[in-house]
């Protein structure tokens, strides 16, 4: 009796373990979660870092199918089934189990990020349908048209191409064909831009079934006009998805992410105001050490923006942009927090000051971000964050040795005097 | 003898040799690449160098397959030590080519060759496990791996010795695998031959 899972006739499901291995084998040696857990839009459109298993492992077991037909004459056998019938039974082994693959790679992402607010978006698990169903076809044309020990080496390292040669090409929207661009999405701040996935989808649904068209049963000849029908329709979708999605790409940038609509940004209403996204929140809040560091820091003067939002984007003069991820600890708190009052820019080249006046502004910008973080850590943690800027520590232990309000009238006027080419950077003084 | 040349496509092997050797040795430095997770250092950089060779080492596999009918296998004629020698001409009119392209570019020309030696090679040794017809699979299979594991972290980490085909020509330590291979798997091909196919 036949099993009901085909295990020994089907290839895909024996290939099933050796790449299941590989996503844990990679995932385990080479992926860092700390940057996507807590944003299910991060983890699933991050997992497409994976494609290049699961697609291999599409591609050569749709080979092997194709090289089984290949080798059973099916151009030259009468087969009263409907060709999509045919293909359906020959492929559905491939496209399942690498969507297998593919999913236990977003499980292998996902393992802090349960709990956590929020969905990933529909359309990134259909663009990577669409993308394993594009390579599974690319297999089978390779196994159906070439000879057999050619037909899965080709597959395989086709596959392969495909996804890192796009990856390397500067033309932006190509790389949204392969799709594996996607994983450069996001940080909790951005927003998967619905181009990138639609593109994929597109080009990979209408290109898969362009090449499957291109495979089709009949041998075309001229002298029967409609056996050309199949060819012309499978070069006319292939040129047609391609210019599509290329179109629906063309705003794309490196990333596919744009900033975040503001509307989820929930605020309190403390002073300063404090404004996050869900997914901040739902474990440890970052709002107490921020407003603690804030009020550390009005204690002594420093002006601190009335309005206090998780972003990426440049801080304004009421509104303070703080770079936070879900999960984050204290000391980091502090330290994108600190950081935020320098941007948007750490420090303006000054036209014509020559190399000595950027070093002291850049001294100077080192100096205030130590002196921030360690003025605002105090009661939050024992041991301020260590910085990006070590040349900034020394000046700033000599900063703390003056009374506050020298402290902060050397601060006032730094601070200014690194964007503003008119003043001149101090060091501080002496007590 | 003629006939033997046809059922080789000697002469196409030939050609692939010429362009794949033209294509590898001169675009070789040439790479790609996989993104990792959030902008960080991609991974996965494969040269060219290392890609194309497998175009020549897959066409050799391919007309060797074809070429090993029931009726070659019963031939009088010394089958193994002809079958070694089409695919070690191979090698050498790819190295014919390639080397003298030195004078034009530094990078490619050896690395081109040594990585067809070693792709040949690991033919050769597993053929009688995967006979003619499934050789082919294992250098594309080696790259792979190679090419995802074989780097310490970081797009220009430093490359194990085990993933010679990604590797420079720089170091000796990069020709230990694929000559072993080389000496090994001719060994291997000289004496026990590809396996058969169940039903060929």
């Amino acid at each position: 009796m036949r099993p009901i899972i085909p295990w020994r006739s089907r290839s895909a499901f024996l290939l099933f373990f050796p790449a299941a291995a590989f996503v844990v084998l990679y995932g385990v040696s080479y992926v860092d979660l700390t940057t996507i857990s807590g944003y299910w839009t991060a983890v699933g459109a991050g997992s497409a870092i994976f494609l290049f298993i699961s697609c291999a492992l599409a591609s050569v077991s749709g080979a092997i199918e194709g090289a089984r037909a290949r080798r059973g004459k099916l151009r030259r056998i009468g087969v009263s089934r409907p060709y999509t019938h045919v293909l359906f039974v020959q492929l559905w082994p491939s496209v399942l189990v690498a969507g297998i693959v593919q999913g236990l790679a977003f499980l292998m992402l996902a393992q802090d990020t349960w709990g956590a607010p929020g969905g990933v978006p529909i359309l990134v698990p259909v663009a990577f349908a669409a993308i394993i169903f594009f390579h599974t076809a690319i297999g089978y044309a390779l196994g159906r048209l070439l000879p057999l020990p050619a037909g899965i080496p080709v597959a395989l390292l086709l596959s392969y191409s495909w996804l890192g040669f796009t990856w390397s090409v500067n033309y932006f929207p190509l790389r949204y064909l392969a799709g594996l661009a996607l994983s450069g999405c996001c940080r909790v701040d951005a927003q998967l831009d619905h181009h990138a996935t639609l593109a994929a989808l597109v080009f990979n649904l209408g290109a898969g079934i362009a090449v499957l068209l291109l495979t089709a049963m009949t041998l075309p000849r001229l002298t029967r006009p409609i056996t050309l029908l199949a060819p012309v329709a499978g070069v006319g979708l292939l040129a047609v998805s391609a210019v599509v999605g290329l179109t629906v790409a063309q705003s794309l940038g490196p990333y596919p992410s744009q900033p975040r609509d503001q509307a989820q940004l929930q605020c309190d209403d403390g002073q300063p105001s404090i404004c996050l996204y869900p997914e901040l929140d739902y474990r440890n809040d970052p709002a107490v050490t921020i407003r603690q560091a804030a009020a550390n820091l009005e204690n002594i003067g420093v002006p601190v923006p009335p309005r206090i939002i998780a972003s990426g984007q440049a801080s304004t003069p009421d509104t303070l942009s703080v770079a936070l991820r879900p999960m984050m600890s204290p000391s980091a708190i502090i330290y994108s927090f600190s950081t935020a009052f320098l941007q948007p820019r750490l420090v303006n080249n000054c036209p014509g000051t020559g190399n000595a006046d950027l070093k002291a502004r850049t001294l100077a910008a080192a100096t205030i971000i130590n002196w921030l973080i360690i003025r605002s850590s105090a009661g939050i943690v024992d041991q301020p964050p260590s910085t990006r800027y070590p040349e900034g520590a020394a000046p700033a232990q000599q900063l703390l040795t003056l009374s506050d309000a020298a402290q902060l009238d050397w601060y006032t006027h730094n601070l200014a005097a690194l964007t503003d080419c008119s003043l001149t950077p101090t060091s501080p003084p002496s007590s | 003898m003629t006939w033997w040349l046809r059922t080789h496509r000697v002469f196409w092997l030939a050609a692939a040799c010429v362009i794949g050797s033209l294509a590898s040795s001169l675009l070789g430095t040439a790479s790609f690449l996989f993104p990792s997770l959030e902008g960080g250092s991609p991974f996965g950089s494969v040269p060219l160098f290392a890609v194309l060779p497998l175009a020549i080492s897959i066409t050799l596999s391919t007309f060797l397959a074809e070429a090993d009918q029931p009726i070659y296998r019963s031939v009088a004629r010394a089958r193994l030590r002809y079958d070694w020698t089409l695919s070690a001409a191979a090698v050498a009119v790819t190295a014919v080519v390639s080397l003298p392209l030195l004078a034009l570019t530094l990078h490619g020309p050896v690395e081109t060759v040594r990585n067809l030696i070693g792709f040949v090679g690991l033919q050769w040794l597993l053929a009688p496990l995967l006979s003619y017809r499934y050789q082919a699979a294992a250098p594309v299979l080696y790259v792979f791996i190679s090419a995802v594991f074989g780097r310490a972290a970081g797009a220009q980490g430093t490359v194990g010795a085990w993933a010679w085909p990604l590797a420079p020509s720089s170091e000796a330590s990069f020709w230990i695998l694929p000559s072993l291979l080389g000496v090994v798997g001719s060994a291997v091909a000289l004496t026990r031959g590809p396996a058969a196919l169940r039903s060929a």
